[in-house]
C-alpha cells in the first residue's frame, strides 16, 4: 500500500509517500503534524516573507543571538557547511549580490526540512517512506515494507530535457535513512551564483549529493547545500568534488554537454523506454 | 557570538561525520530489468492500487479476440492545482491498469512560465511514463511544475481506484 499526500509549502510542494500500513487515523495524524511542522519552517525561515526571523536576520535588524535556536541552530550548520564546501556553499552569498548583511542559510532549508518531516514520520510510527521537498528528498526504511531486499530506487533529473530522468541510484538497507538533493539548471535555469564572485557560473548543469542519515542529525542539510556548492563552484567543482569525496561524500556531476561524472557508479543510466505497447 | 565560538569544535564532528559517510551504496548494475519485464511489472498504477494482475497480458490489449478480461479503458481527470506559477491539470487515460496516457490539460501560461510549458509537457508525460516502466521511487531534482504535475496524475490516480 502507498498513501502520497502533497503539502504546499515554502513556495513549492512537499510530497510524503507513507509505505508502511497504519490506518487511516494515525497517517491523517501524522500528515497533519508534518503539515504544521512545515508551515512553521516556512514562517520561520522564509526568506519572502518580511516578518520571518531569516528576513530580519538577512537584512540585519537582528543578530543570530536574537533568534530563535533552532534558527541560530541552522544558521551554524551553513556556517560549517561553508567551511567545508570551500566557501562555494555560503550563508553570505547575498551580500555580494544584494549587499544584504547578514546571514541566509536557506540554501539548505529544503534539505534540512525534509529530514524534519522523516524524523516526524518516523516518531508516529510510520518508518518506511519518502519524503520530496521539491526534488531534495530523504527516503526511511523499506520502499516495500516487510522486504529486506528491497531497494530504493531515485530519479536522477536530467538537466538537458527538462521533466525527464538523466538514469537513477538504488538505496539500499545498510543505512535506515538516506538523503538525496539535486541541485542545477533542470527546473529553474542558472539561478546559483558563486559566494565567492557574484557570478552564475553554467559548466555544471547537475550535482546530486547522497547522504546515510544513521546518526547525524543533518545529513540533508549536508546534501543538499554539497549540491549547490558543486554548481557554484563551476569550473572549480572537480577539484571540490575530490575534496568532498575524500571526505566520504558521494556525488554526481552533469556538465553542460551532458558528461556525467560518478566517482562511485551510483548514477543507472537505463535507456529508459517509454511504455507505449499499450497505446 | 556563540555561533564563532563553537565552530571549530563543531567543524571537527563534522569532518568525522563526513568521513564516516564512506563506502556507500552497495552498487547494483546489473539490477535492470529488460524493458519487456519492466512492461509487466508494477509501476507507478499497480502501485496506486490498481489490479496488477490485470496488467500482465498484453496480447489480450492488442487483440479484443484473444482470451483474458476485456480491457478496461478509463479516462480520469486529475484535479487542478495551483503551483504559484499557474494552474496544473492532467488527463490520465488507464488501460488494464496501466497508464497508457496522459495530456495536460492546463499548465502555466504567460512570461518565461509558458516557455517552460511549451516544451515541458511532453517531457513531463514521458518522464511519468518512464517512471512506471522503471519502478521509480521518487526523483531528485525536479521542482515546481512538476511537483503540480505529479500532485494532479496522483489525484487522477486517486480517483481510478474508486
Amino acid at each position: 500500500m502507498t498513501q502520497v499526500d502533497v503539502i504546499a509549502t515554502m513556495g513549492t510542494e512537499v510530497s510524503v509517500d507513507v509505505r508502511t500500513t497504519a490506518s487511516r487515523e494515525v497517517l491523517g495524524t501524522a500528515i497533519e503534524a508534518v503539515t504544521a511542522r512545515l508551515q512553521g519552517i516556512d514562517e520561520t525561515f522564509s526568506p519572502w516573507r518580511a516578518s520571518s526571523w531569516v528576513s530580519r536576520l538577512i537584512s540585519g535588524s537582528v543578530l543570530t543571538t536574537d533568534c530563535p535556536l533552532e534558527v541560530q541552530h541552522v544558521v551554524e550548520v551553513s556556517m560549517l557547511l561553508m567551511d567545508v564546501t570551500d566557501g562555494f556553499f555560503s550563508p553570505f552569498w547575498r551580500g555580494r549580490l544584494y549587499d544584504d548583511p547578514g546571514p541566509d542559510p536557506t540554501g539548505l532549508v529544503k534539505g534540512w526540512a525534509a529530514q524534519q518531516a522523516s524524523d516526524l514520520l518516523v516518531a508516529h510510527g510510520l518508518v518506511d517512506h519518502v519524503v520530496n521537498a521539491a526534488g531534495d528528498l530523504v527516503v526511511s526504511g523499506q520502499s516495500t515494507p516487510g522486504d529486506p531486499a528491497s531497494m530504493w530506487r531515485i530519479g536522477i533529473s536530467d538537466p538537458q530535457r527538462a521533466g525527464a530522468v538523466a538514469g537513477f541510484v538504488e538505496l539500499d538497507q545498510t543505512a535506515s535513512r538516506w538523503a538525496v538533493a539535486t541541485s542545477g539548471t533542470a527546473e529553474l535555469g542558472i539561478h546559483v551564483s558563486d559566494p565567492h564572485t557574484g557570478r552564475f557560473p553554467g559548466d555544471i548543469a547537475s550535482a546530486t549529493a547522497v547522504t546515510r542519515l544513521d546518526g547525524t542529525d543533518e545529513g540533508a542539510a549536508v546534501a543538499d547545500a554539497c549540491a549547490t556548492a558543486l554548481v557554484a563552484a563551476g569550473q572549480g567543482a572537480h577539484s571540490l568534488l575530490e575534496r568532498l569525496t575524500e571526505r566520504g561524500l558521494d556525488t554526481i556531476l552533469i556538465d553542460r554537454k551532458g558528461c556525467v561524472r560518478d566517482p562511485r557508479g551510483l548514477l543507472t543510466r537505463e535507456l529508459l523506454t517509454v511504455a507505449t505497447r499499450s497505446l | 557570538m556563540s555561533v564563532q565560538r563553537t565552530r571549530a569544535r563543531r567543524i571537527a564532528a563534522f569532518t568525522g561525520m563526513l568521513a564516516t559517510i564512506a563506502g556507500l551504496v552497495a552498487l547494483r548494475t546489473a539490477t535492470t530489468p529488460p524493458p519487456t519485464q519492466a512492461l509487466d511489472s508494477p509501476g507507478l498504477a499497480a502501485q496506486a492500487g490498481t489490479n496488477r494482475t490485470a496488467a500482465g497480458s498484453h496480447s489480450a490489449q492488442r487483440s479484443p479476440a484473444s482470451a483474458g478480461p476485456p480491457p478496461r479503458n478509463r479516462v480520469v481527470v486529475g484535479k487542478a492545482y495551483d503551483v504559484s506559477y499557474g494552474v496544473v491539470q492532467v488527463k490520465v487515460t488507464i488501460k488494464n491498469a496501466r497508464i497508457t496516457d496522459i495530456k495536460p490539460l492546463s499548465l502555466p501560461q504567460g512570461g518565461r512560465s509558458s516557455d517552460i510549458s511549451r516544451c515541458a509537457a511532453p517531457q513531463l508525460r514521458r518522464e511519468a511514463l518512464s517512471a512506471q516502466s522503471a519502478h521509480i521511487d521518487s526523483v531528485s531534482g525536479a521542482s515546481y511544475t512538476s511537483a503540480g504535475y505529479a500532485r494532479s496524475l496522483q489525484s487522477a490516480l486517486d480517483q481510478s481506484r474508486r
